[in-house]
């Protein structure tokens, strides 16, 4: 075990590097002046660039100082100090103003997924070529295939303009106006666990533990319960796991549409006002709570999977 | 796509001799049986996809979404950049089925001509995916070792980040500049971002490949790795690749809806879905049809291709048979 989690740590430091370093060569690659396509479209003074040159240590050339900043940045991002927005706004601030929003949103979509999803999928997992199998075959399959955008414009439309069942857009952050928002993220993730648990369930319903189980005597009810859905839900935490770390980014979108203050909004907010700043740190936080996510359900699978520990 | 497409055709027959071995992993022996057999594994497959109603209704959706691409005069005869305010939010009528939007441009115009810069994006990102792809999986599959170590490595790097996300890095970057290079920046961003679920599958392609007889035969016979790459083993990881890129390509046309929508994707006077949803859902007080008919579109064509790739990977999918 010990083996095990000093190796994936390792693997994780090398893709903490990997991908922050990825971010910030796609931020700073193929660019004439730096600190113009920092501000946009806007005039900058000359006291201004002075100041952005030193701040950003764009005095240094060559590769040598591409290194030297982007080891600047990781270091400021390591101690947690996120800059300040162009408008003169710590980072930090904006973005932990912004993450119960987008918490809330995940819950929500993660809680209908374990519940809707693994649910749904169990049943039709006992039940493999039947019709409510196929039933959700299709469903799922439309909820895979037609876009999160399509399927949220749809939802607001209809279940929020139309109907009038759920509110349109979040005013005063209660709970109820982030129902909609939060369900809207999950559908593609609930389409997805929905098939996994089935698919599990089924494969694990003939193996020879469940063969055992009922010649012993078992009860039906305990067979599943207690045999075939255990071992069905390791590879659905797995999912889970890395999921969560899918719907900060998927949030971008169903944010924009419910006009939900939360991280997404808040990037989408810097992309149109080219606040370079700010969407380097929101995407830089974003990417480090996917990738500690990976390692959590890491480490879960280990626990819950004893083959793996010994692998 | 077309092309795309007769090059997955073409290829085939020829991947059936392998996949035989590949297919049944653990079925080394079910593909000594498959030989024996008149039907071929791509046979069967075949079968199985004519009886899918699913495959009939993806195929014929994404033919129709094609053609609309290629000539979209066909469809009408309106131009797209003919806006006049006078017009503007005017609802369905017999003059403009899907009626006009906010700048008083025709709405079905506008959708139809739309189609051409989702698909064209959706295609060629899929092209410069694949072609990555196919290298980086070549690569690390069949040489191994340290090849293997440093490019599995990237992969799971570019994989590390979100595709939206390092999208809106990269396309905030890439149209900075004051030219406007059309559909190119978000075909770039994709086609370099996207690749990396299809360069996994060529990999385990390859390995797999690499073992069999027919492989060691070649080199015996004195064939160099390039022969051995492109005659007798790509053949092997070109079906399970093109499905993953059939279902990328869909994947790819979302994506460039989503960063139009966000306005970061095409930039007018580039015609787009993401970007007419965008403009529409301000205004869905007033007018639902700017924003219904785009919606739509979208969502069949998608689906069409995700539809697609699922059939053919459930027909090539011995465990479901």
């Amino acid at each position: 075990m010990i083996r095990f989690l000093i190796r994936r740590l390792l693997q994780m430091i090398v893709a903490f590097f990997g991908t922050t370093l990825l971010v910030y060569a796609l931020m700073f690659a193929a660019q004439n002046d730096p600190i113009q396509a920092l501000v946009g479209e806007r005039p900058v003074s000359d006291a201004q660039r002075e100041a952005l040159t030193k701040q950003f240590h764009l005095d240094k050339t060559g590769f040598g100082g591409f290194l030297y900043r982007y080891w600047d940045y990781i270091s400021h991002l390591l101690r947690g100090q996120l800059g300040t927005s162009l408008t003169g706004q710590p980072v930090s601030q904006i973005i932990s103003r912004a993450w119960p929003y987008t918490l809330e949103m995940a819950a929500i979509a993660i809680i209908m997924v374990m519940v809707v999803g693994v649910g749904a999928g169990v049943f039709a997992g006992i039940h493999k070529g039947g019709f409510f199998d196929n039933l959700t075959l299709l469903v799922t399959l439309i909820l895979i295939g037609v876009p999160v955008l399509v399927i949220g414009i749809l939802a607001s439309y209809l279940l929020g303009y139309k109907w009038g069942i759920f509110p349109v857009s979040s005013t005063d952050g209660t709970l109820w106006e982030l129902v909609l928002p939060g369900l809207v993220l999950g559908s593609l993730s609930l389409a997805t666990a929905l098939r996994l648990t089935s698919t599990s369930v089924a494969e694990n319903l003939g193996a020879d533990y469940v063969r055992t189980a009922n010649s012993k005597g078992l009860a039906r009810s305990r067979v599943i319960g207690a045999h075939v859905l255990r071992n069905s839900l390791i590879p659905i935490v797995t999912f889970l796991g890395v999921e969560i770390g899918n719907l900060m980014a998927g949030a971008i979108i169903t944010e924009r549409i419910f006009n939900v203050p939360g991280i997404g909004f808040n990037l989408y907010k810097a992309i149109n006002t080219e606040d370079g700043p700010t969407v380097v740190s929101i995407v830089s936080v974003l990417v480090v709570v996917f990738l500690v996510m990976n390692l959590v359900v890491d480490l879960l699978y280990a626990v819950l999977d004893p083959r793996i520990r010994y692998a | 796509m077309t092309d795309f497409e007769t090059a997955a055709a073409s290829e085939l027959p020829s991947a059936t001799t392998g996949l035989g071995g590949k297919l049944g992993a653990p079925g080394q022996p079910q593909g000594i049986d498959n030989a024996n057999k008149p039907r071929s594994l791509a046979g069967d497959a075949w079968r199985d996809l004519r009886r899918s109603a699913i495959f009939w209704v993806a195929a014929a959706l994404a033919l129709l979404f094609a053609i609309i691409a290629i000539f979209p005069g066909l469809f009408t005869s309106v131009d797209p950049q003919n806006c006049d305010l006078s017009r503007s939010l005017l609802p369905p009528s017999s003059k403009a089925i899907f009626g006009y939007d906010l700048q008083g441009c025709s709405v079905y115009a506008r959708t139809i001509y739309g189609t051409r810069s989702s698909i064209s994006v959706g295609l060629f990102a899929t092209i410069i995916a694949g072609a990555v792809a196919f290298a980086v999986g070549m690569l690390a599959g069949y040489f191994g070792g340290w090849v293997d170590a440093v490019l599995s490595r990237a992969i799971d790097i570019v994989l590390g980040v979100p595709l939206l996300l390092a999208a809106i890095v990269l396309l905030r970057r890439l149209s900075n500049s004051t030219h406007n290079f059309g559909i190119w920046p978000v075909v770039f961003t994709l086609g370099i971002l996207g690749w990396t679920t299809a360069a996994r599958v060529v990999r385990s392609s390859v390995i797999s490949a690499r073992q069999q007889d027919y492989v060691q035969a070649a080199r015996m016979l004195g064939a160099n790795n390039r022969r051995i790459m492109l005659r007798h083993i790509l053949p092997n990881a070109m079906a399970p690749a093109i499905v993953v890129l059939t279902i990328g390509l869909g994947a790819f046309i979302s994506t460039e809806a989503a960063l139009s929508f966000l306005g970061i994707g095409l930039q007018p006077p580039a015609i787009s879905w993401g970007g007419a949803i965008s403009d529409a859902s301000a205004r869905i007080r007033q007018a639902w049809w700017p924003l219904m008919f785009p919606c739509i579109f979208l969502a069949l064509t998608v689906l069409a291709f995700i539809m697609l790739g699922d059939a053919i990977r459930s027909a090539f999918d011995p465990k479901s048979r």
